[in-house]
C-alpha cells in the first residue's frame, strides 16, 4: 500500500491580486491589503476530481494520507470525503515555512512514497528541502509564482498524476525547483534561482508534430516586429487602454516602444505613455471601469504554457472578464513556442478556464502581422 | 510512352514494391466524386503533327522583316547575336533549377556573378541582383525597397510624367496592397517629408533624355530616393544614371540579347547601392573559397529572402529570369567595352537621321512637345491626323511597322506616332517610312 | 581549378561580334552626356564561346542526370518544345504589334488559357503572372479587390498552414496581409481543430498548398474548403504541386478560388537556372472578375484577322507584368499540352505518383519517414540517416560524388533535417534504383566512414564552398575599381 503526504500552504498564491507577487516574508501585508486564501480552494479541485477518478477506477487503488490538522491538509481531505487520513503533524498558527518543513519531514518518517503539496515555488523550496530526492514531490499549482518543473500543469490535470503515481505508471524524472528571490522580485528584479534537484511523475506531453515556421528567427527580431505591429496599434487607437503583462517578452517589446516597464509586474499604457505600473487586480478593475476599451498583452511561461495563471494573479477572472477574450493578444518568439506544446488558462475560473480554451486553439503573435494558431489545453 | 519510360513489368514490379494492387489506388485520398475527370482537350499529337501545328500558328503572324520595323515603346528590335542563341541552348545551363547547390553549380553561379559585375559597370551602380521578371517589376520592387527605407511616415512616390504607362501600371498594381498614394508630377512642386521616393525614365517613354543633374540632389536633401529606369543600350555611350547619384536603376533588359518574343520573358535589371544591398530583393551571387581555397561563387546574404522576416521581408521573388540574364551577360561579353557603344551609336545616329528625313520629306513636326530634347533612338512624330489609320495604311500598302499609336496611352495623343530606330532599320527601310509618311499625311 | 571570369580574359582591343557599318550621316552627341568607359570587357568570339562552354560544363542540369529536387518538378523537357518555341515568328513578334498581325500568338494564348482552364476547372485564366510567387501575390490581391467589392475589408487575415509553400508568407506581406499559420496534425494533415478556431469575421483566404509540401494530399480538403467558405473567406490553391494531380483532379471542381499554374514544372518548360518560368492563374466565376488583364478572348467571328482579341476583366486588379508576361514559356507549355492530350496528362501525374511512392517504400530501409503514408508527387524523410552527427547537408553533399543532384534540404520546417524528394514521371526504374543504392550506401557510410559525408563532395569541379566567408566578404561582382 502506498502513502502519500499531503500538505497545503495556506497563504500561498494569496500575495498575486493585490501586486505583492509572492507572499513569502510579507503574509501579513497580503492580508491587510484584502488577499484572500485560495490554496485550499485550488486542493479542494484536485481532490474532488481525484475522488471522482478513483470511483470510476475498475482497479482500486488501495493507499492513504499522512498529513497535517486542519487547513494544511485534513480538513480539505475530509470535505473531499477521503476517510484514509492519518494525521502526522500539528502546524503552528498561524503556519510558516518552518512548519512545511517539519511536516514534510513527518510525512517521510511516516513512510510517505510521494509528498503532494499545494503551494506556490516557495513552497516546492520547502519540501524539497527536505525530500531532496529521495521521496517524489508533485505540486497543485496555487502560487504567484511557478517556475519549478513539479507542478501538474492544473489542479485537475494533477489529480491524474496521482492515479498515475499509484498505478505506477508514470516515470520519476528530476526536476528543477525554482524559485525567484521574492524580495528582489517585489523591487523589479528577475532573479530565478535554482535551488534544488527534486523527483517528480512524469506523464510525457504529446510532442506537437508542427513545430513554428520560423525557427531560424532571431528572437530579438521577432519581439522587434512584434513591438512594430503593437506601435502602429498603439498609435492608431490612443485613446485605448493596453495592459502588459510580466515577463521578459513583453517587457522587451515595451522596452522597443519606449515604455519603461517593470518585468514582474502589470504596467498599463495609454497613449503611447505609462499610465499605471506594477498594478493589483483592485487598480486594473478601476481602469478599466474609467476606459473598457482595453487589450491586454501576454506572453505564456515557456514549456508551460500558462498565459494566464502563473505570475499574473493580478489579472484575475473579473479582470479578464472585463477585457473581453477577443482583446486578449498573446505574443511569443516561434523558439518560445517550439518548446511549448500547448497554452493554459488557469484564472481560477473554471468556467472562464473552459471558455478560453473552447475553440481549442489560440492565435499567438510570432512576428509583424503574423500569427500562429497555438493549441490550447482543455 | 516517350516521356515516361515505364515498361508494363517495371510498373508491376514497382507496384508490388509499394504494396499497391493498382496505380489507381495510389490516389485513394483524392475525394471519390472527383477524382480521374474525363479532361476535354484536344487529342494528342505526334512530334510531327505538333511541329505541323505550331508552324500553323506561327504562320497566323504577319512577318515583317526586322529592317522595315520601328516599334519600340518598351520592347525593342535589336541584334541578338548567334553566339547568344548557342550559350543559351547548352543544356546544362537552360535545364538546371536555382544553384541551391553550389558545387555542381558553378557555371551558372559564376556566369550570375559577372552578368552582376558587368550590369554594375553599365549603370555606374554598385550591387546588381540576379534579376527580376521585367523591368516593370524591376520598377515596383524598387518602389517596395523606398518604402521599406522610408518606414511608415514616408507613403509618397513621386513619379515623372514620361514613364512607360505599363510600368505605372504595373506600380499601380503592386501598391494595391499598400496604402502609399503615388503622385505623378513634376519634381519641384511637391516632394517632401513623405516622400520615399522619386522615380524617373531617361531616356523617358517618348525617347527622350531627362534632365538628371542635380536631381539626385534635391531628392536626397527631403531624405527620399531617387529611382532610374534607364535604357541598358543607351548605357554603352552615355553617362549612366549611376553617375547622377540614382540610389537604384532598374530597366528592362530585353535589348541585351533577347528576342522580341510578343513581351516575354524579358529581365528585370535591378541595381542599387552597398548600402541598401540588405534590403534588396531577389538572389543575389557572391564569391567566396571552397575547403581548398579554390574561388567559388555562391547564392549569399538569403536571410533578406522571403521565408525569413515578415515585416523586413522585401519580395516574394523566387523563380526569377536567368536565363535571360545569362543572355545578356553574354551579348554584353560578345559585344564588350566597343561593341555595345557602336550598337547605342547606330541607334543614335539612325533615329536622328530618321527624325531629320521624316521632317525634311514628309514635313511633320519631330517631338512637338520637348523639340530641344536630346533623344536617343525613339522620337515623337506629330503626323496631324490619327496616327491609328495611319499605321494600318503603313502596314497594309507599304508593309512597314511605322511606330507606336501614342493615342491608345492618352488620347490627346492621338495624332502622334512614337518611332522607334535601331541598328536594325536599314538607311533605305527610314527613307521609304519617310516617304511613306509624306504620301499618307499629305 | 577556377575559371577566369570575363574580365580577366579581357585584353583591350577585342571585340566578339562584327557590327554593321554606319549606313547614315553622324550626328553629333552632346558631349556632357558622353561617358568615358562603359567598362565592359573585351573579348574574341572564341573568348566568349569557350569560356561559355567551360562554365556550361561546370553545371548541373536534368539533362546531366537525376535531380530529385523537392517541389520543383524537374522533369524531362521534351525537345519539340524547345524547337517550336525558336520559331522566328514567335520570337521576333513585337507585343505591340496590330492584333490583325498577331493572330497566330492570339490563337495560341487562348489555345493555353482554355487547355489550363479545363485542367484546373476554373471559369478564365490570365496568363500575366511571370512565375508562381507572381501568381501568388496576383492571387492575393484579387482577394483584396473581391472582399473590398463587398465593403468586407476588414477581411486581413490570410490562413496559411505550415506545410505550405515558402513563398506563401512573403506574398501574403507583399499584398499587405497578415498571415496566421495553422499547424500540421498528425497525420500530416492541416490541424481541423486549429482552422476552425483562425476562421472568422476577419479572414480573407486560405492558401492551401494540395498535395502539401510534405507530397500528402490534404485528406480532410473539401472539409477544409467548407470551413473557410463557411467564414466567408476565399480558397487560394498553390498549384505549384499540380505534377500530382493533372488529370487526377481538378482543383476548381473541390471549390477551390484561384490557383496559380507553374508552366515550368507540371508543363515542362525548362526552370533556365532560376528562370524565366510562367505562373499563370484561374479563377472561379466570383473570382474571375478580379483577374490580372488582359486576356484574350475568341469574338468567334468570320474574319481570322480579327478572330482573338484582348479584354481585361472587369473588375480587374489591372497589370502585373509588361505585356502579356512570358510568351515563350507559354509556347513551350502549350506545345507540351498538345503533344501529350489528356490521358498523357494523367498518365504522367500517374507514374511521377508511382515513382515517388516506389522511392519512399525503398528508401525507408534507412531513412525515416515522419509522415508514413501514400505520397503524391514528392514526399519528405529525415536525411540523418538515423545515425546522431551526420546531418542531412552531408547526405546531399555526398549525393553529388555519386552523380546525382541532391533532394531539396531543410524544408518543409516541420520536418527535421528534412529532405524532400521528387523524381518526377521521367525517370526510369533503373535511374531510381541507382538512387537507392547511392542513398543506402550514403547512409551505411553514415555508420562506418562519417568523415566521407562531412568532408563531401570530393569529386566536384570545387570542393564544399565557405558560404559564411560569401556572407561576410560581400563581393556582388568585379566593379573594376
Amino acid at each position: 500500500m502506498k502513502t502519500i503526504g499531503f500538505l497545503i500552504n495556506p497563504i500561498a498564491g494569496m500575495g498575486g491580486r493585490v501586486g505583492l507577487k509572492g507572499t513569502d516574508g510579507v503574509a501579513d501585508q497580503a492580508k491587510r491589503l484584502g488577499a484572500e486564501p485560495l490554496s485550499e480552494a485550488r486542493a479542494a479541485e484536485m481532490l474532488a476530481e481525484l475522488q471522482t477518478m478513483l470511483n470510476k477506477d475498475d482497479r482500486p487503488q488501495s493507499f492513504r494520507w499522512v498529513t497535517c490538522s486542519g487547513p494544511m491538509g485534513a480538513r480539505a481531505l475530509w470535505n473531499a470525503g477521503f476517510e484514509n487520513v492519518d494525521i502526522v503533524f500539528h502546524p503552528n498558527v498561524p503556519p510558516s515555512e518552518v512548519d512545511t518543513r517539519a511536516a514534510t519531514r513527518a510525512f517521510m518518517d511516516a513512510g510517505a512514497d510521494l509528498v503532494v503539496f499545494c503551494g506556490g515555488d516557495g513552497t516546492a523550496r520547502d519540501v524539497c528541502c527536505e525530500t531532496g530526492t529521495a521521496t517524489p514531490m508533485l505540486g497543485i499549482p496555487a502560487g504567484v509564482k511557478m517556475y519549478s518543473g513539479v507542478f501538474g500543469m492544473t489542479p485537475l490535470r494533477t489529480s491524474s498524476l496521482v492515479i498515475g503515481f499509484l498505478r505506477g505508471e508514470l516515470d520519476l524524472i528530476e526536476a528543477e525547483i525554482l524559485d525567484v528571490d521574492e524580495d528582489r522580485y517585489r523591487e523589479g528584479a528577475w532573479v530565478v534561482r535554482l535551488y534544488h534537484k527534486a523527483k517528480t511523475p512524469f506523464e510525457p506531453t504529446m510532442t506537437q508534430a508542427a513545430k513554428a515556421m520560423f525557427d531560424a528567427q532571431a528572437d530579438a527580431a521577432v519581439k522587434e516586429e512584434i513591438a512594430q505591429q503593437l506601435g502602429e496599434e498603439m498609435n492608431l487607437h490612443s485613446d485605448r487602454l493596453y495592459i502588459l503583462g510580466p515577463g521578459g517578452t513583453v517587457q522587451f517589446v515595451a522596452d522597443k516602444l519606449g515604455i519603461e516597464k517593470t518585468l514582474l509586474g502589470i504596467d498599463v499604457v495609454c497613449g503611447g505613455v505609462l499610465v499605471a505600473r506594477d498594478v493589483n487586480e483592485q487598480d486594473l478593475l478601476r481602469l478599466l471601469d474609467a476606459q473598457e476599451d482595453a487589450n491586454l498583452i501576454l506572453s505564456p511561461i515557456g514549456v508551460q504554457g500558462f498565459v494566464l495563471g502563473r505570475g499574473n494573479l493580478q489579472i484575475s477572472p473579473d479582470v479578464v472578464k472585463k477585457i473581453g477574450h477577443k482583446n486578449i493578444w498573446v505574443i511569443a518568439t516561434p523558439a518560445k513556442l517550439a518548446r511549448t506544446a500547448e497554452l493554459r488558462f488557469d484564472t481560477g475560473d473554471a468556467m472562464l478556464d473552459a471558455h478560453l480554451a473552447a475553440k481549442g486553439f489560440w492565435p499567438v503573435a510570432i512576428g509583424y502581422h503574423k500569427r500562429r494558431m497555438v493549441k490550447v489545453s482543455g | 510512352m516517350v516521356y515516361f519510360p515505364h515498361t508494363d513489368d517495371e510498373r508491376t514490379a514497382m507496384l508490388a514494391a509499394i504494396g499497391c494492387p493498382s496505380i489507381g489506388d495510389l490516389f485513394s485520398d483524392v475525394p471519390k466524386g472527383y477524382r480521374f475527370p474525363a479532361l476535354s482537350l484536344p487529342e494528342p499529337l505526334s512530334e510531327l503533327e505538333l511541329e505541323r501545328e505550331m508552324q500553323r500558328l506561327a504562320f497566323g503572324n504577319r512577318t515583317v522583316s526586322d529592317s522595315d520595323c520601328f516599334l519600340g515603346a518598351g520592347a525593342y528590335n535589336h541584334f541578338v547575336p548567334s553566339i547568344v542563341g548557342d550559350v543559351l541552348r547548352r543544356s546544362e545551363f537552360y535545364t538546371s533549377y536555382t544553384p541551391y547547390q553550389p558545387e555542381v553549380s558553378q557555371g551558372m553561379l559564376q556566369a550570375m556573378y559577372e552578368y552582376q559585375s558587368m550590369i554594375c559597370r553599365l549603370t555606374g551602380m554598385e550591387v546588381s541582383n540576379a534579376s527580376h521578371y521585367d523591368g516593370a517589376t524591376s520598377l515596383a520592387e524598387a518602389v517596395f525597397l523606398a518604402l521599406n527605407v522610408g518606414g511608415p511616415k514616408r507613403n509618397q512616390i513621386v513619379v515623372f510624367p514620361g514613364l512607360n504607362p505599363q510600368y505605372v501600371q504595373v506600380l499601380n498594381t503592386y501598391l494595391r496592397g499598400r496604402d502609399e498614394a503615388i503622385t505623378t508630377d513634376t519634381i519641384a512642386s511637391d516632394i517632401g517629408e513623405k516622400t520615399a521616393a522619386v522615380v524617373v525614365q531617361s531616356p523617358n517613354f517618348f525617347g527622350q533624355f531627362e534632365t538628371l543633374d542635380g536631381l539626385a540632389e534635391t531628392v536626397h536633401a527631403v531624405g527620399a530616393l531617387l529611382i532610374v529606369i534607364g535604357d541598358p543600350i543607351a548605357m554603352g555611350l552615355f553617362k549612366p544614371p549611376g553617375d547622377f547619384g540614382a540610389d537604384v536603376v532598374v530597366a528592362d533588359g530585353q535589348p541585351l540579347g533577347s528576342h522580341l518574343s510578343f513581351g516575354g520573358p524579358h529581365l528585370g535589371i535591378f541595381t542599387t547601392r552597398r548600402t541598401l544591398v540588405r534590403k534588396i530583393a531577389g538572389r543575389l551571387v557572391g564569391e567566396t573559397v571552397d575547403t581548398e581555397g579554390s574561388r567559388g561563387y555562391v547564392l549569399t546574404l538569403a536571410t533578406r529572402e522571403q521565408h525569413i522576416r515578415r515585416a523586413k521581408a522585401t519580395s516574394n521573388i523566387c523563380t526569377n529570369a536567368a536565363l535571360t540574364a545569362l543572355a545578356a551577360a553574354v551579348y554584353l561579353a560578345a559585344l564588350g567595352k566597343h561593341g555595345l557603344r557602336s550598337v547605342a551609336e547606330l541607334c543614335y545616329r539612325k533615329s536622328h537621321y530618321a527624325a531629320a528625313r521624316i521632317e525634311e520629306v514628309a514635313g511633320l513636326q519631330i517631338n512637338p512637345q520637348a523639340k530641344d530634347a536630346v533623344f536617343f533612338k525613339e522620337f515623337v512624330v506629330d503626323l496631324r491626323q490619327p496616327a491609328n489609320g495611319v499605321c494600318r495604311q503603313l502596314t497594309d500598302q507599304f508593309g512597314l511597322v511605322c511606330g507606336y499609336d501614342l493615342g491608345l496611352v492618352d488620347p490627346a495623343h492621338a495624332n502622334h506616332l512614337l518611332v522607334a530606330v535601331t541598328e536594325m532599320n536599314k538607311r533605305e527601310s527610314i527613307d521609304r517610312l519617310a516617304d511613306a509618311l509624306k504620301q499618307v499625311t499629305r | 581549378m577556377s575559371e577566369k571570369t570575363v574580365f580577366e580574359k579581357s585584353i583591350p582591343g577585342r571585340i566578339g561580334v562584327a557590327l554593321p557599318e554606319p549606313d547614315v550621316p553622324p550626328t553629333r552627341v552632346p558631349c556632357d552626356l558622353l561617358r568615358a568607359d562603359n567598362g565592359l570587357p573585351e573579348l574574341s568570339q572564341s573568348d566568349v564561346s569557350r569560356h561559355y562552354l567551360r562554365l556550361s560544363q561546370r553545371n548541373y542540369g536534368i539533362d546531366n542526370g537525376f535531380y530529385p529536387l523537392g517541389s520543383c518538378t524537374m522533369k524531362y523537357n521534351p525537345r519539340i518544345c524547345e524547337t517550336v518555341a525558336t520559331y522566328p515568328s514567335f520570337l521576333r513578334s513585337h507585343p505591340l504589334l496590330a492584333l490583325a498581325d498577331v493572330q497566330g500568338n492570339l490563337e495560341l494564348m487562348f489555345g493555353l488559357q482554355e487547355c489550363l482552364r479545363e485542367i484546373g476547372g476554373f471559369d478564365a485564366v490570365s496568363l500575366q503572372p511571370s512565375a508562381g510567387a507572381h501568381g501568388e501575390l496576383s492571387g492575393l490581391l484579387m482577394m483584396r479587390a473581391y472582399h473590398d467589392d463587398r465593403n468586407e475589408g476588414t477581411r486581413t487575415q490570410i490562413l496559411v498552414p505550415d506545410s505550405a509553400h515558402g513563398t506563401n508568407p512573403a506574398s501574403v506581406a507583399m499584398a499587405g496581409l497578415s498571415l496566421t499559420e495553422i499547424p500540421t496534425d498528425r497525420g500530416g494533415n492541416i490541424d481541423l481543430q486549429a482552422l476552425g478556431a483562425a476562421c472568422g469575421s476577419d479572414v480573407a483566404g486560405l492558401m492551401l498548398t494540395n498535395p502539401n509540401t510534405l507530397g500528402l494530399f490534404e485528406q480532410q480538403v473539401e472539409e477544409v474548403i467548407r470551413l473557410v467558405h463557411d467564414c466567408g473567406a476565399v480558397v487560394y490553391g498553390d498549384g505549384a504541386n499540380m505534377n500530382a494531380l493533372t488529370g487526377i483532379m481538378r482543383p476548381g471542381d473541390l471549390g477551390i478560388d484561384i490557383m496559380h499554374y507553374n508552366l515550368h514544372k507540371t508543363f515542362a518548360s525548362p526552370h533556365g537556372g532560376g528562370g524565366p518560368g510562367s505562373g499563370p492563374i484561374g479563377a472561379s466565376a466570383d473570382l474571375a472578375p478580379y483577374l490580372p488583364g488582359p486576356l484574350v478572348s475568341d469574338a468567334v467571328g468570320d474574319d481570322p484577322a480579327s478572330r482573338y482579341e484582348l479584354s481585361t476583366p472587369k473588375r480587374s486588379i489591372g497589370r502585373v507584368s509588361t505585356f502579356f508576361g512570358n510568351f515563350g514559356m507559354m509556347v513551350r507549355a502549350y506545345a507540351y499540352i498538345l503533344h501529350h492530350g489528356p490521358e498523357g496528362l494523367r498518365a504522367n501525374a500517374e507514374h511521377a505518383v508511382l515513382n515517388a511512392n516506389y522511392l519512399r517504400v525503398q528508401l525507408q530501409k534507412a531513412f525515416q519517414v515522419p509522415f508514413d503514408r501514400t505520397c503524391m508527387h514528392e514526399f519528405v524523410c529525415e536525411g540523418d540517416a538515423k545515425q546522431a552527427g551526420v546531418r542531412a547537408i552531408d547526405v546531399c553533399k555526398r549525393l553529388l560524388d555519386f552523380g546525382f543532384h541532391p533532394p531539396t534540404n531543410y524544408f518543409p520546417l516541420i520536418v527535421r533535417e528534412a529532405l524532400m524528394i521528387e523524381p518526377t514521371e521521367t525517370e526510369s526504374l533503373q535511374t531510381l534504383d541507382a538512387f537507392i543504392a547511392a542513398m543506402l550506401q550514403i547512409a551505411q557510410e553514415a555508420e562506418t566512414a562519417p568523415e566521407l559525408l562531412s568532408s563531401a563532395p570530393h569529386l566536384t569541379p570545387v570542393r564544399r564552398l565557405d558560404e559564411v566567408k560569401a556572407a561576410r566578404k560581400q563581393n556582388f561582382g568585379d566593379l573594376g575599381r
